[in-house]
């Protein structure tokens, strides 16, 4: 089934077209990958999914609905969860009440707690620190925390826009395997991700994105091994 | 010097009660309310129509009253402009503001009336040798408890975690879920009850009600949350109380010549302070959303 | 940076068609009644007023509640030394004594009033420039007041809140156009000035500009004080019109007029700044007959205040929720459209041309 599907999306910034017709989409129990230089607009389509930017033209669609012109709360509640390339963590809150206030997207008979322990089990390492100021926590341990506040709200696609970004090599190695394991439990992922290698690893299927116009790259690890492609499409020698 | 310190705890709680009504609002909308004084009058003026109930039900209706006008501005005005920026907003509620005094001015005139809602308020009571008025406990008392709810609102419930969450970054609380209707109404709702508790100690202080009467208490509403620092609601209540002080001290304190001159020089020192800590005295650059 | 290839007539077309508009509806007026005519002449003191705040807040892009303070010291500097030796000595007996016998022709002493409302600017310059957005309209704001309050307690200059009366107010149409059209060149010239066009590219994005070397504070400065200049002879001529004053005269009601006529106009041009004027004044002219109406008393008795209050802030309200740039939305009146479209293509940042402005990016709008 599909879950997300993106047609022709177009976003601009006043004059700068950051997107140009990207169209893809992702089916349930799949992890997809978009890979790209900087400033190819793969933020400014995370955004668009999540309704942060105003989509020029072109149109999303959940679950067969067109969620064009929701809200993201709208679409926060109808089960997108999103994790900023920011992480969008709230420093003046506490860690637990960080990872609640994503709860506000549940049904509202939903037991908030339950979710909230199910989240603190892919990352136990906030379970102890939960009344803790969010401002204390180091990168690696914010992008914990961003991850597992996105899956408070039982999500059935996560979004996460360049996790990987600013995180030692060690930390890459955690957090990558909490989202192998996430992949392992059936959940739907949609990243973007600079990181090519550990994008390959994870996604079953794999887009670049460069100039605000997508590709599909059919055979991943081939590909990955070609210079030319590398070089062309990712930005990199 | 003590019956001084209580007096300005008094008129300390006054401020604060407005100046966190003002702050709720520009730290979760970035909107510096003009139309907050017009709240306040509108409660003044409701106190006047209900006068004739007994106290309890007359405060629950003008608190109930201003928090509908709050709702209603929302909804009709500020929603439309939601994200516009701080000068759009800022105008769109001095427009609101003097909307509001016209219809009043229509209504009511524009003749000063009085109204005596003190009743055995206006007594006061010794306590340590000092001559305290009982409506100056009221108004430390209920400010207390109000500040008090506040906080606890703020921290212990999921809407407060909501609020706070959005007053830090609005678009990201979104993401998550957050309803930007729900949270903006919200407090606009708290604000209209704060601005209807002050109205009825205000009147209740004053005796005299016009309907340009909300401009004098906007006004040291804005000056607390630009003393205490722009978008912080904490700090916003502390600045009210350190103008409260300043203002009591200086009506003590100021030789004759000079003491007319007092409001001229608190404005000033606005002025200076704002020259040297653009963002507020515990502002940070990052806490103000332009 | 300001296009060469177009003749100065050309660029300078605003200036002509808002003359043109003000010669017009001058001239109008001079075949209504009396009090249209006195009507008319309050409105040709607004447009000074406003066309000067509109030199500074216009170009900056910077809010200012504070130009009032500039009008009540053109106001009282003007009433000072134009009234009657006699009743000036008889109102104001502490007034020091170089100003009590300082009697100047009322040219004359409106010039010197925009001089000393360019003092009390560079003050103004000296506090409040370092500040943008609403920090700047807080302390513009509080200036405001200050000076209020001090205008209210000098006893011995302003009379304090009883005000001073027995100003000539001998002000008529003839006298106060050719004010205004000067108000207008002035505006123009600086807009056209190289100053002018690097405020207005700040104005547009200040990062960019800074980075280009613009100093803005240094241009923010050149725009206050020739704003305080109009403003300063905008409340000579307002005091001249009133023929009395109150420190009530020069506060917030004004403050409100002149943004409200900025606002509705289009704050981000000269155009609109006098549109907005001649709007304003027409349907506040039109309401208060209607507030006067009914046949109740005479016109200066309200029967119905607050009406004229009531749909002035609703036309300031539904201007900012639906159409935000005002009438002209940042446009200016021109009969020369392809120097306009000229000056767009070429100059990097958008020159006096259209801007709407940009959506931000956050999309926090819902």
């Amino acid at each position: 089934m599909t879950l997300l599907e993106v047609s022709d999306l177009h976003v601009s910034y006043g004059p700068i077209d950051a997107v140009k017709g990207v169209s893809l989409s992702v089916e349930r129990g799949d992890v997809v990958a978009i890979v790209g230089p900087n400033g190819a607009g793969k933020s400014s389509t995370m955004q668009a999914i999540q309704g942060l930017v105003r989509t020029r033209s072109g149109s999303v669609r959940w679950r067969g609905t067109d969620i064009t012109g929701w809200t993201p709360e709208r679409r926060a509640r109808a089960g997108i969860s999103f994790v900023p390339e920011s992480r969008g963590v709230f420093r003046t809150l506490s860690i637990g009440e960080n990872l609640r206030l994503a709860g506000c997207a549940l049904a509202k008979d939903a037991d908030v707690s339950e979710r909230v322990g199910l989240a603190l089990r892919h990352f136990p390492v906030l379970a102890d620190r939960l009344s803790e100021r969010a401002a204390v926590l180091s990168g690696g341990e914010c992008q914990q925390l961003a991850i597992g506040r996105a899956l408070v709200a039982a999500p059935e696609l996560l979004v996460l826009d360049e996790p990987s970004l600013g995180l030692a090599p060690v930390v890459l190695d955690e957090l990558f395997a909490a989202l192998a394991a996430l992949r392992d439990e059936g959940l739907t992922i949609l990243l973007v991700e600079q990181n090519v290698a550990r994008a390959v690893k994870l996604a079953d299927h794999l887009f670049s994105l460069r100039g605000g116009v997508i590709e599909r790259v059919d055979e991943p690890d081939e590909l990955l091994r070609n210079p030319s492609f590398r070089a062309k499409h990712l930005g990199m020698g | 010097m003590a019956q001084n310190l209580v007096n300005a705890l008094s008129l300390g709680s006054l401020y604060a009660l407005i100046a966190l009504g003002v702050a709720l609002l520009f730290s979760i909308m970035g909107l510096i309310n003009f139309a907050h004084g017009e709240l306040i009058m509108i409660g003044g003026y409701a106190l006047l129509w209900f006068s004739s109930l007994p106290f309890a039900v007359t405060a629950v209706l003008v608190v109930a009253v201003v928090i509908g006008f709050g709702l209603a501005m929302e909804r009709l005005a500020f929603r439309s402009v939601r994200g516009a920026s701080g000068e759009t907003l800022l105008m769109t509620s001095f427009a609101l503001s003097l909307f509001i005094q016209g219809g009043v001015l229509l209504f009511e005139g524009a003749d000063p009336k009085s109204t005596d809602v003190l009743g055995n308020l206006g007594a006061s009571v010794k306590v340590a040798g000092l001559s305290v008025g009982k409506l100056d406990f009221a108004i430390i008392g209920v400010t207390a408890v109000l500040l008090a709810g506040l906080a606890w609102f703020l921290r212990a419930t999921s809407l407060g975690v909501q609020m706070r969450a959005a007053a830090e970054d609005f678009t990201m609380a979104r993401a998550l879920g957050v309803r930007a209707n729900l949270v903006v109404a919200s407090a606009f709702g708290v604000s209209g009850a704060f601005a209807g508790i002050a109205a009825i100690f205000l009147v209740a202080s004053t005796g005299s009600l016009t309907p340009s009467m909300g401009l004098r208490p906007v006004l040291v509403g804005f000056v607390a949350i630009v003393l205490g620092g722009l978008g912080r609601l904490w700090a916003a209540a502390l600045g009210a109380y350190v103008l409260a002080l300043l203002t009591v001290m200086l009506q003590a304190y100021l030789p004759g010549g000079v003491a007319p001159y007092q409001d001229a020089l608190v404005y000033l020192g606005i002025v200076v302070i704002l020259m040297f800590r653009p963002h507020g005295i515990a502002g940070r650059p990052g806490a103000v959303r332009v | 940076m300001t296009n060469t290839r177009f003749p100065l007539l050309s660029r300078g077309a605003p200036a002509v068609t808002c003359t043109l508009l003000v010669l017009v509806v001058s001239g109008l007026a001079l075949l209504g009644s009396e009090t249209t005519q006195r009507t008319a002449t309050q409105m040709l003191v607004m447009g000074v007023i406003t066309v000067g705040t509109y030199i500074f807040v216009g170009n900056s892009g910077v809010l200012s509640f504070g130009h009032v303070v500039f009008v009540a010291v053109g106001a009282y500097a003007t009433a000072l030394t134009t009234m009657p030796h006699a009743l000036k000595q008889a109102l104001l007996p502490a007034l020091p004594g170089w100003l009590a016998d300082l009697e100047l022709a009322l040219p004359v002493a409106l010039l010197f009033s925009g001089l000393l409302s360019v003092l009390v600017a560079a003050v103004f310059a000296l506090l409040t420039l370092r500040l943008d957005g609403m920090a700047a309209g807080i302390a513009s704001l509080a200036l405001l007041i200050s000076v209020n309050v001090v205008i209210s307690n000098w006893d011995a200059v302003t009379r304090g809140s009883q005000g001073i009366v027995g100003i000539p107010a001998d002000l008529t149409i003839g006298a106060t156009v050719p004010w205004l059209i000067g108000a207008i060149a002035i505006a123009m010239a600086y807009q056209l000035s190289r100053p002018g066009f690097r405020l207005r590219a700040s104005r547009e994005d200040p990062v960019a500009a800074a980075a280009l070397g613009v100093r803005i504070r240094r241009d923010r400065s050149i725009a206050l004080v020739i704003s305080a200049f109009v403003c300063g002879v905008g409340g000579g001529l307002y005091v001249r019109f009133l023929g009395a004053l109150t420190p009530g005269d020069v506060y917030l009601q004004l403050t409100l007029l002149t943004l409200l006529m900025l606002i509705v106009g289009g704050i981000r041009s000269l155009s609109g700044a006098v549109i907005g004027t001649v709007f304003i004044s027409v349907l506040a002219e039109l309401l208060r007959r209607i507030e006067a109406g009914g046949g109740v008393g005479p016109i200066e008795l309200h029967p119905h205040p607050g009406i004229q209050q009531l749909i002035l802030a609703l036309t300031l309200l539904l201007t900012l929720l639906l159409r935000p740039g005002g009438i002209t939305s940042g446009r200016e009146l021109g009969f020369s459209l392809p120097a306009r479209i000229g000056a767009r293509r070429k100059g990097p940042p958008p020159a006096p041309a259209a801007d709407e402005p940009a959506e931000s990016p956050s999309g926090v709008r819902s």
